[in-house]
């Protein structure tokens, strides 16, 4: 492997996050935005460019471009909103290395962000939405197939019926989450957990418990791409190496239940550096449910098709195991933000900002982001070296 | 956000309605076409040709509901995945069922219902 870095992550802002209503979502994009941008050691009339990525289930108005006018920067040559859902973050980081490398924008600001969370403290209604699995508009929620993790939980069902995963290897995904939150104060669910505790949660939408669901909170990531440079080694930097997308569609004769278009994007992504996916060192990945997460170690290349789930009750990606994976809690006990959280943690890791759940393997860091019901995918491989 | 129908999907729903499950073939080659395909909606040069169903398939997947959201508390709980004989994948809510009997695999067909609400299968007679 002889690559250098195609640009560089070099601040992370994140705004208040809460489990009660705090600001809009353009009042905390906002202060997202300042965040990253002061932590880049950037002042605003650095930012020549910015991508908002929104919840896909909230009208565009509530970020609109006018984001711009807001934070008062000035004269940018790149703005606009990127639409892909919960890969949206991964995919702002795309276009915008694309931006940089093209020499269209110098430093790019993106940020994502949501209010899912009302007075009453659930998030859950807030995607009480019928996710379109048949291809017929309206016809899932005529059907009464409402709520994305109904929508998901048929993804995980199919899955466990071709490859015998069972509600034990769902439930090692939710532990291992929870014991990695338990050493992150930011973290929303800390309490320890164990498979037994997990076995006895409510059923929700089966073969979906209330904790193979995320925990959707109020807040917004914003994050400063810019040009790789050596000279940006050993600061604040995070470097991106690789960065693609993968978007299978639906057709006859598929099984976008568990083959999906990560996979074409971890063969994009992994061609560029010659390498493959037990070569990854840590991974943050897009876990809006347990089976996602779970489907993630297969679908780029972490494990064999049909065995993440033992390798999860072996304790792969828990602390101590051979994979960190989502250490801070990912969305199940973490917090949800969309693809947000994954992109937040990874930063949070390479800037070796994570205290007592630092991990020392982030050379190789996989990032990843889901939209749709696994629809829509794009991921980055991150590392705190410039040059591989 | 609520999307305005197409023609596609209001002809397959609108046959729906009607008492009729229809799926469309490609009139060339005589194929199943998929639901997600709209090349052949009859805006374009050619239609798609939407022929009865045998209303017959099997679950590929399932889900049975725990909880609602307030706007579906009366739906049915056990939704599946139904491959049909022609290869269309359609979501239809699962009845005359224990849930215990429930498996990915099971043969069903649609079963007798009202004009209006979800279009329900059922296990196949030698199946209950």
């Amino acid at each position: 492997m002889r690559t250098n870095a195609l640009s560089a992550v070099v601040g992370l802002g994140v705004s208040p996050m809460s489990r009660r209503p705090i600001g809009t979502s353009r009042e905390l994009a906002r202060i997202a935005v300042e965040r990253a941008i002061a932590d880049a050691g950037l002042a605003a009339s650095d930012i020549d460019g910015l991508l908002i990525a929104r919840s896909p289930l909230v009208e565009p108005d509530q970020i609109p471009l006018h984001l711009q006018n807001d934070l008062q920067l000035r004269d940018l040559g790149l703005l606009s909103a990127i639409d892909g859902e919960g890969s949206s973050t991964l995919q702002m980081l795309h276009w915008t290395t694309m931006a940089i490398r093209g020499r269209l924008a110098r430093n790019v600001v993106c940020v994502f962000a949501d209010t899912p969370v009302g007075a009453a403290g659930k998030g859950g209604d807030a995607y009480a939405v019928a996710m379109g699995l048949t291809g017929i508009d309206g016809w899932e929620a005529r059907q009464g197939l409402i709520g994305a993790a109904a929508a998901y939980a048929m993804a995980a069902r199919r899955h466990m019926a071709v490859f015998g995963t069972t509600e034990r290897h769902l439930g090692a995904w939710a532990v291992a989450c929870r014991a990695w939150a338990n050493r992150n104060p930011d973290a929303f669910l800390r309490d320890p957990l164990t498979i037994d505790d997990y076995l006895r949660s409510p059923l929700v939408v089966e073969p979906f418990r209330v904790l193979d669901c995320a925990y959707p909170v109020n807040g917004a990531v914003a994050f400063v791409v810019t040009a790789a440079r050596a000279s940006l080694e050993g600061s604040n930097a995070a470097f991106v190496h690789a960065v693609a997308q993968g978007h299978r569609g639906r057709g006859l004769g598929d099984d976008p239940e568990f083959d999906t278009g990560a996979s074409l994007a971890a063969a994009r992504l992994y061609a560029r550096l010659g390498i493959e996916g037990r070569h990854v060192t840590s991974a943050q990945v897009y876990d809006a449910f347990s089976y996602v997460g779970l489907l993630a170690l297969e679908e780029w290349g972490l494990c064999r098709r049909g065995e993440a789930g033992a390798a999860l009750v072996d304790g792969l990606t828990a602390p101590g195991g051979a994979l960190p994976v989502n250490t801070g809690g990912g969305h199940l006990s973490g917090w949800y933000l969309q693809g947000a959280t994954p992109m937040a943690e990874a930063l949070t890791q390479i800037f070796g900002r994570a205290e007592g759940r630092q991990i020392f393997r982030t050379d190789l860091t996989l990032v990843t982001g889901v939209g749709g019901c696994l629809d829509l995918h794009a991921a980055a491989i991150l590392s705190p070296h410039a040059r591989l | 956000m609520t999307i305005e129908p197409g023609r596609w999907s209001r002809t397959f729903t609108d046959a729906v309605e009607a008492g009729e499950l229809r799926l469309p073939f490609d009139p060339a080659t005589g194929r199943p076409v998929s639901l997600h395909d709209r090349r052949l909606d009859g805006l374009g040069d050619t239609s798609a040709e939407w022929r009865p169903a045998r209303g017959t398939g099997v679950v590929v997947s399932h889900v049975r509901f725990h909880r609602r959201y307030a706007t579906t508390a009366g739906e049915p709980p056990i939704l599946a995945l139904i491959e049909l004989d022609e290869g269309h994948r359609l979501v239809a809510p699962l009845i005359e069922i224990e849930p215990d009997r429930l498996a990915v695999g099971l043969a069903v067909e649609v079963a007798d219902r009202p004009p209006q609400g979800p279009l329900a299968f059922r296990p196949r007679h030698d199946q209950r």
